[in-house]
C-alpha cells in the first residue's frame, strides 16, 4: 500500500442543487449548508446519454463511453476498462464499495465489493465479495436489499404513496447502515456508497413537496454521520451525483414523430390486436392480473412469442416497432438507424438531425441536442452506441411510447413519472486538504473524478483517460496541489 | 498469432465479402471480419452476467423506469 490518504466518496444518483439549495434555504438541511460552508462545490455535467450506467461508468473509469465500452443504458455490458476500485486494487490499496450501481456479479478486489441497484436482480444473492460476509452483513440490517423491488412502481400507480416512499426509505437507510459498520469494523482507505433512491424519489416524487421534505431531512442525517466519520478518520469526503434532474412537462414520444415524418414505417395492429386493445386487455394488464394469481413467471415462459406479440403493448397503442425497421428508438434518448448503404446511412441521420433540431411544441424547441455518436464518443468501442444522441430541452422527456399524438403529459400517458435526467450533476468535497467556501471556477465532467480520485490515493492515471485532475478543489498548503500528476503510458486497447 | 481454417459455404463467404466492399467498416478481409464476429459471440456468451430470469428482472426494470 502506498497512500496514507483515506477518501470517502458518496454517490447521490439524480441529485441536483435544484433540491439542496431549495432545501438549505429553507433551512432543512444544515448540516449540508455547514459542509458547503466548510467545503467546496460545483456542477458536475454528465454527457450523452445522461443515463446513470454510463455516467457512472464515465465517472469512475475517467474515460468516455467509447472507451469504457457501455454507452447506453440497456441490459447487460461490462466495462472494458478498469474502474477506480481495480486500480487501488492493483496497488494494494483497501477498498469498502456498497451499492456498486453498474457492476454485477461483484468483483474480486482488495476489500468487500457490494453491489447494488439497477444491475444487481432483486431476487440475487450474489452481491457480496467476499461472499463469507453475506450473512454478516445482513443480520446487521436485518435483511439487505441489493436493489428495489420492482413492486415500488406499482405501489406509486395504484396510489399508495406513503408505503412506495416507506420502501423506498428502507433501501437506502441499509445502505447507509451497512457502509458505516463497514467503515468502523474493516479496513479502508477507498470508501465508495452509492444511494439510488434520489433517483427514484425524483422521478416519482419530484411533484410531491412534502415527501421531498422527508427524505432530505433525512439525508442532511446521513451526510453528518458520513462527514463524522470523515472526521475520525482524517479522510477527504467527496460527494457527487450522476447527473441532475427536472421535471417533466411532457414525454417526447420518438417513434410516433419518426412515422409523422415518413422516416421510419411501424408495424400497424391487426384485427386481434386492435379487438384487445378495444377491450383494455394490453401487455401490462395481462402481467398484472397473472401477478395477482402468481402465475405470471411461468405464463412468460410457457407462452410461444407469437402469441405474446399478438397482445398490444400498453393501452393506447397506436402501432409497433417492426423487426426489419431500419429507424427506431428503443433506448433513452438515442435512435437507431440501420443502413448497409453508407450514403443512404449519412443521408438519413443528417435529415433526423436536421428535423429534430427545427421539432417545435406550442412554439418551444423540443431537442437541444442531436449528434452522430462519432461526434460524442471516441475510442475503440463507439460504435457500440446508438447512431444518434439525443439531449431534449428541460421539460421534455424521451419516450419509446407510440401514440397518435407525439407530445403528451405523463397524464395523458397514464404513467407516474414527473421528473426527468438533466446534465446538472452536483459536487461537494470537505476535509484536510480541500479549499474552504470555495466554488468551483468553471464546469467539471463526470470523467474528471477517476484522475481526481487516484491522484489522492497516490495511484498513477492511466494515459487514455480524458477526464483532468480537478486541482483547485484543494487547498494550495496541501500536497495534492503541489504534487504533479502521476500518468501511466497504456491504451484503452490494452485490456 | 498462429491461423487455423474453418470453413464456410461460398454464398455466406461471398455475402460478407460484398459487405465489406459496400461498407466503410475497416474490415481488409473476409477472414478479419469472421474472427471479429465470432469473437464478439464467444464473449458474450462467455461474459453472460445473468440468467434468463434475472435478465428478465432488469430488462423490466429499465422499462419500468422509461429507459428502453
Amino acid at each position: 500500500m502506498t497512500t496514507s490518504s483515506k477518501l470517502i466518496f458518496l454517490g447521490l444518483d439524480g441529485a441536483t442543487w435544484i433540491q439542496l439549495d431549495r432545501f438549505i434555504t429553507s433551512g432543512k438541511m444544515p448540516n449540508l449548508k455547514s459542509i458547503i460552508k466548510e467545503g467546496t462545490k460545483g456542477i458536475l455535467l454528465s454527457t450523452f446519454p445522461f443515463t446513470s450506467r454510463t455516467s457512472w461508468l464515465n465517472m469512475l473509469s475517467g474515460a468516455n463511453p467509447g472507451k469504457h465500452g457501455v454507452p447506453h443504458h440497456i441490459v447487460g455490458g461490462k466495462h472494458e476498462i478498469p474502474l477506480v476500485h481495480n486500480l487501488l486494487s492493483k496497488n494494494n490499496i483497501q477498498s469498502i464499495i456498497v451499492n456498486h450501481l453498474v457492476i454485477f456479479p461483484p468483483e474480486k478486489i482488495k476489500g468487500i465489493m457490494i453491489t447494488g441497484g439497477f444491475s444487481t436482480p432483486p431476487s440475487s444473492k450474489n452481491y457480496v465479495f467476499p461472499r463469507q460476509l453475506y450473512d454478516e452483513i445482513n443480520d446487521t440490517v436485518n435483511g439487505y436489499i441489493p436493489a428495489l423491488d420492482p413492486s415500488i412502481i406499482t405501489k406509486i400507480e395504484q396510489g399508495e404513496i406513503e408505503e412506495a416512499f416507506q420502501q423506498l426509505n428502507e433501501y437506502g437507510k441499509k445502505i447507509v447502515k451497512t457502509s458505516l459498520y463497514l467503515a468502523k469494523k474493516y479496513d479502508w482507505h477507498f470508501l465508495l456508497t452509492i444511494l439510488e433512491n434520489t433517483d427514484y424519489l425524483h422521478h416519482f416524487f419530484w411533484d410531491k413537496p412534502e415527501y421531498l421534505e422527508r427524505f432530505y431531512i433525512w439525508l442532511d442525517n446521513v451526510l453528518l454521520d458520513f462527514k463524522k466519520l470523515a472526521e475520525a478518520n482524517n479522510a477527504n469526503f467527496i460527494i457527487v451525483s450522476d447527473h441532475g434532474f427536472g421535471p417533466i412537462k411532457k414525454h417526447f414520444l420518438v417513434n410516433s414523430w419518426l412515422s409523422s415524418e415518413n422516416l421510419t414505417k411501424l408495424g400497424k395492429p391487426n384485427q386481434v390486436r386492435k379487438i384487445l386493445n378495444k377491450l383494455k386487455i394490453n401487455r401490462r394488464f395481462v402481467r398484472k392480473s397473472l401477478s395477482i394469481i402468481g402465475m405470471r413467471e411461468i405464463a412468460s415462459k410457457l407462452t410461444p412469442s407469437e402469441l405474446k406479440k399478438m397482445v398490444p403493448i400498453d393501452e393506447n397503442e397506436m402501432g409497433f416497432i417492426q423487426e426489419n425497421s431500419s429507424v427506431f428508438s428503443e433506448a433513452y434518448n438515442e435512435i437507431t438507424v440501420k443502413m448497409d448503404n453508407p450514403e443512404n446511412y449519412e443521408k438519413t441521420r443528417n435529415l433526423i438531425i436536421e428535423k429534430l433540431l427545427n421539432l417545435e411544441d406550442e412554439g418551444t424547441k423540443v431537442v437541444k441536442e442531436a449528434q452522430k455518436r462519432e461526434d460524442v464518443f471516441s475510442g475503440t468501442f463507439s460504435k457500440r452506441a446508438y447512431d444518434i444522441q439525443l439531449l431534449l430541452n428541460e421539460g421534455y422527456c424521451w419516450s419509446p411510447l407510440i401514440r397518435e399524438n407525439f407530445f403528451l403529459t405523463s397524464k395523458e400517458l397514464k404513467i407516474s413519472r414527473v421528473g426527468d435526467h438533466r446534465p446538472e450533476g452536483i459536487i461537494i468535497a470537505i476535509g484536510p486538504d480541500i479549499k474552504k467556501s470555495h466554488t468551483l471556477s468553471k464546469t467539471y465532467f463526470h470523467w474528471d473524478i477517476c484522475p481526481t480520485i487516484l491522484h489522492m490515493m497516490e495511484t498513477d492515471i492511466p494515459s487514455y483517460c480524458d477526464g483532468n485532475l480537478i486541482r483547485e478543489v484543494f487547498m494550495e498548503q496541501s500536497p495534492f496541489f503541489t504534487k504533479p500528476i502521476s500518468k501511466k503510458e497504456i491504451s484503452e486497447k490494452n485490456f | 498469432m498462429e491461423k487455423k481454417s474453418v470453413k464456410i459455404s461460398s454464398k455466406l463467404y461471398n455475402l460478407i465479402n460484398e459487405h465489406i466492399q459496400n461498407s466503410k467498416d475497416e474490415f481488409n478481409s473476409v477472414d478479419e471480419y469472421i474472427e471479429y464476429a465470432l469473437s464478439q459471440i464467444f464473449d458474450n456468451e462467455m461474459n453472460s452476467q445473468y440468467s434468463k430470469d434475472e435478465e428478465y428482472e432488469i430488462k423490466k426494470h429499465l422499462k419500468d423506469m422509461g429507459y428502453i
